[in-house]
């Protein structure tokens, strides 16, 4: 396993020619430009159709809180309507590709509106997600990884209950607003694009400390009652399927055909992560957008890792082979 | 030298809304078709080094093929993250269904 020392991190610039020649060259391997063309035409209307369901979906769900309101089925409502905007992450992943719209305008408002919806800056992790795509699973590089060999159960738990999701997101916001980027962070954000991030997270701070300001002010907990809560209670459900994108899979090198996972999974699920369920295949072409992924597997699926039988196999099998049973404690990513 | 035509393609040879990559005296050139409208530009992404020419193009949007960058193909000017440096572009012009690009660069002001 690398070590990768502070210094270097310093210096470091993760996203090299080298790197991303290799990693263009590897895609080219399993599918030429030609073929991929097709795949990767962009509309709005998969998109606006996408969030647009999605949207109401937790507008649905946050009137069944209303509902449960003052009733035993308050916290099983706030579990639901949290697990749906859990997966707001998968919008504000597809938009930071700049491929859930064909218009930029749209794209970038979505990304936008589900970064502060789920505590991520959006464009400090667009920087961040290159690091993602063009070092996937080498430890001390890729800024995602999941649970990398060996893991203990405590990494797990760390990681579903999202623990770690909230100090990294909350840890960045904080010490960007204080024009402070810790090394490894830096390093994915160009010198001159630093101010910005840095304003991102002022803009988001005070965002969220004016509605804790204006719900004390007006004495009512509805931030709380449906948002705050119900995304702390219902986020590790969009953590454990966030899991089987990678987890277990071949690590320390690229391999575009073993380094993630594609999950057979039903169309609520599908719909909810954007298709992100077809890993395999985004790793293999970050510029087909989502909706167009289900056709790509088609078309060049049988070329990759087996199709995985489902979320709950997926656990089964992260839980039984790849962790370590000893009780143990690492932080592995809020670097 | 540098202010030489070049041929570097046919107008056939560049789908409506696609991208070649071509070298041009050891330079690596990006020829775009937008609309019938033929432009070029460096090959090279300024984020991260990505061949432009593996790229998508939108419109008049070129977007890089790893981390899916954009720039304004006609002016180079990158269009947001990840992308803040801009292109060079280079001069085309189109005689009896060629394309000729000549060297002498201009850049757009960075974002």
């Amino acid at each position: 396993m690398e070590a990768v020392a502070v210094d270097d991190l310093r210096t470091r610039k993760l996203t090299s020619p080298e790197a991303n020649a290799k990693l263009l060259a590897a895609q080219r391997e399993i599918v030429s430009r030609e073929r991929l063309k097709p795949f990767t035409k962009r509309t709005d209307r998969h998109g606006l159709i996408y969030f647009g369901g999605h949207m109401s979906i937790v507008l649905g769900t946050g009137y069944l809180v209303y509902l449960a309101t003052g009733t035993g089925w308050l916290i099983p409502a706030m579990l639901l309507h949290g697990v749906m905007l859990g997966h707001l992450f998968a919008p504000m992943h597809e938009c930071s590709h700049g491929t859930a719209f064909r218009t930029r305008w749209l794209n970038e408002t979505v990304h936008w509106i589900t970064g502060i919806m789920i505590l991520w800056p959006p464009t400090y992790f667009r920087y961040d997600h290159t690091g993602h795509h063009t070092h996937a699973q080498e430890f001390g590089k890729d800024p995602e990884l999941v649970l990398p060999s060996p893991s203990s159960w405590m990494d797990y738990v760390y990681y579903v209950t999202a623990t770690q999701l909230w100090i990294k997101n909350i840890g960045w916001i904080l010490r960007h607003s204080m024009g402070r980027i810790r090394p490894f962070n830096r390093q994915f954000v160009p010198e001159d694009q630093l101010p910005r991030i840095f304003l991102e997270a002022r803009v988001m701070l005070a965002i969220y400390v004016g509605l804790a300001a204006v719900s004390v002010a007006l004495g009512t907990w509805a931030v709380a009652i449906y948002w705050a809560i119900p995304t702390v209670i219902g986020v590790p459900v969009a953590r454990a399927i966030r899991i089987a994108d990678h987890t277990g899979c071949t690590e320390g090198k690229l391999d575009l055909r073993t380094y993630a996972r594609t999950v057979r999974t039903g169309p609520l699920t599908r719909f909810l992560c954007w298709n992100m369920p077809y890993h395999c295949e985004h790793h293999l072409a970050p510029s087909v957008p989502f909706h167009a992924l289900p056709a790509l597997h088609a078309e060049v699926g049988h070329e990759m890792n087996p199709v995985d039988k489902g979320y709950w196999a997926v656990q089964r099998d992260v839980l039984r082979h790849h962790l370590e049973r000893k009780f143990r404690f690492r932080i592995v990513q809020s670097l | 030298m540098a202010g030489e035509w070049r041929l570097v393609a046919s107008t056939d040879d560049i789908e409506e809304e696609d991208v070649i990559g071509v070298d041009v005296a050891g330079t690596a050139v990006a020829v775009y078709n937008v609309k019938g409208k033929f432009y070029a530009t460096e090959n090279i992404c300024t984020h991260a080094f990505a061949f432009l020419s593996e790229g998508v193009v939108i419109d008049d949007i070129i977007e890089c093929p790893v981390h899916q960058g954009r720039f304004h193909i006609p002016t180079g000017k990158p269009k947001g993250a990840p992308v803040s440096v801009a292109l060079d572009t280079y001069a085309t012009k189109v005689e009896n269904g060629k394309i000729y690009v000549r060297l002498d660069e201009s850049r757009a002001p960075d974002s």
